[in-house]
């Protein structure tokens, strides 16, 4: 079943120079208790995306469509409901909390305010929480700036929870955190995740932690999704050029065969009013005429959609 | 029942806990392992005392007139000499510490407050609202600072309350900008999205969000502020306009002395070295504040 | 204890403590470390967040705050030198000239309102005592040498990507051509492509000139591809050191392998993740014992009370375990 569905979704900023493009002309589905990963380099538009998606910033253009329901355009009663549906995970861990409210208040913030609990009910769904994310009861009454970063993940996690929500978006919600504590995390959310049939967004730029949580992957590359596919069938078999040289770049720490290196050259497009062309092409190592065309993402079956117009070639 | 007994001691421990490790105690701690800071509290605090105490340690009224013993230097009768009217400079210094520090200290609150509210104004909803408040603030900022007091104080006519408002007045528009600027910084943090994510409103988004992260300056600025009020509302009194005769201002005492400088410099010396050791104390106090508040500091 | 290297030692440091004070608190950042780095070696320094990764780096240049940091003991020879006991001029000539250092924001590490030529040449004319126009001309030389246009000598550094500010620093780093190279995660400010890049071009130059590196990462991708040698720091101390090859297929300590196993796999499935339990060591409360017993899921009692000291599990493999010659049969059967 499908749980979230975006068409043709834009999120466009404007600057001194132009309009900044951010997210220009999306359409993902995702379908209930799977994650899908979204991919690509800093300033390609995924955590905007995320962002959008969930109503936190109104998109420009485009449609968000919520378990059959058009969310696009809503009243602020409507959003309300909508929010406790919808809930992000963030990156920053210094950034993630505010600094002078304790571990307590701020997860019994939203089961206050969007829940209504109240006195022992309000004590009781606290408690579960906190001991679902794995917070010890000695921190319940410590300042954010007493923890370290996992723990104020944590915190962030349990705070999402409390809405009871459905959707997640994780905006890199590990980037910042320790190897160790990095894994800590990762298993943490699977284990919400089948806890509570939740389904995940899953924003990052490390393709190693997106292969292992992620059911699909969407690699975005300056607004535009240039490739979508099942986990598995991305990594086996990439066809985009800029997702083959993304997967090339990645250091493996396999010392015996090292990856084989695809070096992009050319300058990386302004997405600043960009031309209607395929975004990738001044990198790309096998741009051709066509690729002076916009690239729309076409189905290459078993559910692989690819935004090139040599997909056959190269897949 | 022990089990419902050790719970409570258990909450209690909490608590205790809570607020040795709260940022109140933390900052309080730094405050008051600063030796200037201290220093700086100690004046003010016996400052209070002092003006408390005056029906009790000054034999003479602030406002006893005794031309016969006008001019007098400082003596054990009367510590720091009599004034041009024979009246006791002691007493009227004493009394005085109640309306220089109320002075300046309702003058710099009621700014706070208003500064306050038109600062999150500014800060949260930005565009136009932004920009007209601090186009306003650009038009008072535009006048020196003792030109606008004068100006509402000659409107308002002299006297306590018009001269807490001219001087409050001309504190807003910093006041304004200094909370703006941090609530730009602050708003762009990732748990004011998050708020908004669990469902909260603006108002409370703004006051139990953002606000309690911005207040730090806010009280340094205030702090250092006081030392500048009570400075302008003693040149005010000085030019004639603050607080009127025959109440002991410290700044018209100073006016009133200064023609006879020359002859009585004791007229001029005394309440200036006051004004000059309170406006001290609470520069020390804000300098102590900023340190103690400086969260870079903080392990 | 011997750290053996083939080609002729430019840097040992020996027995290094480093502690910062902060308040009443002290905070042994650097508890004991000795190394030693070959000509034309690049040593990779991984570990977590606050494991002295970047202290150890900033104690051979003495760029260490005067304030609260202070090196307790130890020595750290390079070129014959103690650069320990030298006078802050002497050191001013060893940085720079002989010992250079890529930092990991190249945002901040530029100099926003002069000309990147400028700032590469400034360093040469320092250094090397040249002219003006001799200077200008090498600054030129290492612009292509990073791959950057010699024409865009006279921009400013916000004219430039992310990326392209990083050759930048790193064109600056190279300029005196230095024995020593100090690179603290020269990458991780930076996309993958983009990473991929300048990891390709440090190397590419460092094989040219022949210079050693210390490359500092916690991304354990980049030391396989990058290092000859691996130092892997834990709560200040090395806790294991060797080849590459020693390091990553003959693990000999518990916490190397509990990052290898914490981390997500592109080669394998894994269903889950093993992440090491507890958090990272508080440097000021140091446990008793060996430092990293808390998380240790082998750890005995020998573990709690005894300090481990380094052991030569295989030639030239250092490990500081007690049990480091069972764990190679326990991890590796």
């Amino acid at each position: 079943m499908t749980l979230l569905e975006v068409e043709n979704l834009q999120k466009y900023f404007k600057t001194p120079n132009g309009m900044l493009h951010a997210v220009d002309g999306v359409s993902l589905s995702i379908e209930k208790g799977h994650t899908v990963g979204v991919v690509g380099e800093s300033g390609c538009g995924k955590s905007t995306l995320g962002r959008t998606m969930i109503h936190l910033q109104e998109s420009t253009g485009g449609k968000i469509i919520y378990q059959g329901e058009d969310i696009t355009h809503v009243s602020s009663k409507k959003l309300k409901e909508i929010r406790t549906k919808m809930q992000i995970i963030f990156q920053d861990p210094y950034s993630l909390l505010n600094a002078r409210m304790s571990v307590k208040d701020t997860v019994e913030e939203p089961l206050k305010l969007a829940r209504h609990l109240r006195g022992a009910e309000l004590d009781e769904e606290a408690r579960r929480l906190m001991e679902l994310t794995g917070i010890d009861k000695r921190m319940w009454l410590s300042y954010p700036h007493e923890l370290d970063g996992g723990r104020r993940q944590r915190v962030g996690i349990a705070r999402a929870l409390a809405m009871n929500p459905e959707f997640i978006v994780c905006d890199e919600p590990v980037s910042a955190l320790d190897v160790s504590i990095q894994a800590q995390i990762l298993n943490l959310l699977q284990d919400i995740q089948e806890a509570r049939g939740l389904t995940y967004m899953f924003v990052t730029h490390d393709m190693s932690v997106v292969k292992h949580i992620a059911t699909n992957i969407c690699v975005m590359y300056l607004g535009k999704v240039v490739e979508f596919s099942e986990t598995k069938a991305l990594f086996s078999n990439p066809i985009h050029p800029y997702t083959k040289a993304l997967l090339s770049a990645i250091p493996s720490t396999d010392i015996d065969h090292p990856t084989q290196r695809i070096i992009l050259k050319g300058k990386i497009t302004s997405p600043i009013d960009p031309a209607p062309e395929c975004c990738f092409a001044a990198r790309c190592n096998y741009a051709c005429d066509r690729c002076r065309r916009p690239q729309e993402l076409r189905k290459m079956g078993n559910g692989h959609m690819v935004a090139c117009c040599r997909a056959e070639e190269l897949g | 029942m022990p089990d419902k007994n050790q719970n409570s001691k258990l909450d209690q421990n909490k608590t205790n806990r809570h607020w040795k490790e709260s940022n109140l105690y933390f900052t309080m701690s730094r405050l008051f392992h600063n030796k200037l800071a201290v220093t700086g509290m100690l004046i003010i605090l016996s400052l209070i005392i002092l003006t408390l105490l005056y029906p009790v340690i000054c034999k003479y009224s602030y406002s006893l007139v005794d031309p016969f013993n006008a001019y007098q230097t400082p003596s054990a009768e009367h510590i720091f000499g009599t004034d041009t009217l024979g009246r006791d400079i002691f007493s009227r210094i004493v009394y005085g510490v109640r309306y220089s520090l109320s002075l300046g200290f309702v003058a710099e609150m009621l700014g706070l407050a208003i500064g306050i509210v038109f600062g999150c104004i500014a800060g949260y909803f930005g565009g136009m609202v932004d920009t007209i408040i601090l186009r306003i603030c650009d038009v008072i900022q535009s006048i020196p600072g003792i030109l606008l007091c004068i100006c509402i104080s000659q409107v308002l006519g002299s006297g306590f309350f018009s001269t807490v408002l001219a001087l409050c007045f001309t504190g807003i528009p910093q006041v304004v900008r200094l909370l703006r600027a941090n609530i730009l910084s602050v708003r762009e943090q990732e748990f004011v999205e998050a708020a908004q994510a669990i469902t909260c409103g603006n108002i409370r988004i703004m006051f139990k969000h953002i606000l309690p992260n911005c207040i730090a300056p806010l009280i340094i600025n205030s702090s250092n502020g006081i030392g500048g009020k009570i400075m302008t509302s003693a040149s005010l009194s000085f030019l004639g306009l603050g607080v009127q005769e025959p109440l002991p201002e410290w700044g018209a005492m100073l006016s009133a002395g200064k023609n006879y400088f020359r002859y009585y410099p004791h007229l001029v010396i005394v309440p200036g070295i006051f004004i000059a050791i309170t406006i001290l104390a609470f520069n020390l106090i804000g300098d102590g504040l900023r340190d103690a508040l400086d969260p870079k500091l903080r392990s | 204890m011997e750290m053996k290297n083939n080609n002729e030692e430019i840097l040992h440091i020996n027995n290094l403590v480093v502690e910062y004070s902060s308040g009443k608190e002290k905070v042994h950042a650097v508890n004991d470390v000795s190394f030693g780095l070959g000509g034309g070696e690049t040593l990779g320094l991984v570990g977590e967040t606050g494991a002295g990764k970047t202290t150890i780096a900033k104690s051979i240049l003495r760029i260490l705050p005067d304030m609260s940091a202070k090196i307790q003991s130890g020595e750290i020879i390079f070129n014959g030198e103690n650069l320990l006991e030298l006078s802050e001029h002497q050191m001013g000539r060893v940085r720079g000239n002989y010992i250079s250092m890529i930092f990991q924001d190249p945002m901040t590490a530029l100099n926003p309102i002069m000309r990147v030529g400028n700032q590469i040449a400034d360093g040469i004319k320092i250094h090397q005592n040249v002219t003006k126009a001799e200077a200008r001309k090498q600054a030129e030389e290492m612009l292509e040498m990073v791959g950057i246009p010699r024409e865009r000598y006279g921009d400013y550094p916000h004219q430039f990507s992310g990326g392209m500010k990083q050759r930048i620093v790193i064109a600056i780093a190279l300029a005196c051509h230095p024995k020593l190279l100090i690179a603290d995660e020269p990458t991780s400010a930076l996309d993958v492509t983009i990473q991929a890049q300048i990891m390709e071009m440090i190397k590419k130059l460092q094989n040219e000139s022949g210079t050693a590196m210390i490359l500092i990462t916690h991304d354990l991708g980049i030391v396989a591809e990058n290092c000859d040698r691996v130092a892997v720091v834990y709560a200040g101390q090395i806790v294991e050191y060797g080849t590459k090859r020693d390091i990553f297929k003959r693990t000999a300590h518990p916490y190397t392998m509990g990052l290898f196993k914490a981390l997500p796999n592109m080669n394998e499935d894994t269903e889950r993740l093993m992440p090491i339990s507890g958090q990272p060591v508080d440097p000021t409360k140091l446990p008793q014992g060996c430092s990293f017993h808390p998380r240790c899921q082998y750890a005995t009692e020998k573990c709690r009370t005894q300090a481990v000291p380094l052991i030569e599990t295989e030639d030239g493999h250092l490990c500081r375990c007690h049990y480091c010659r069972e764990n190679l049969d326990r991890f590796h059967h």
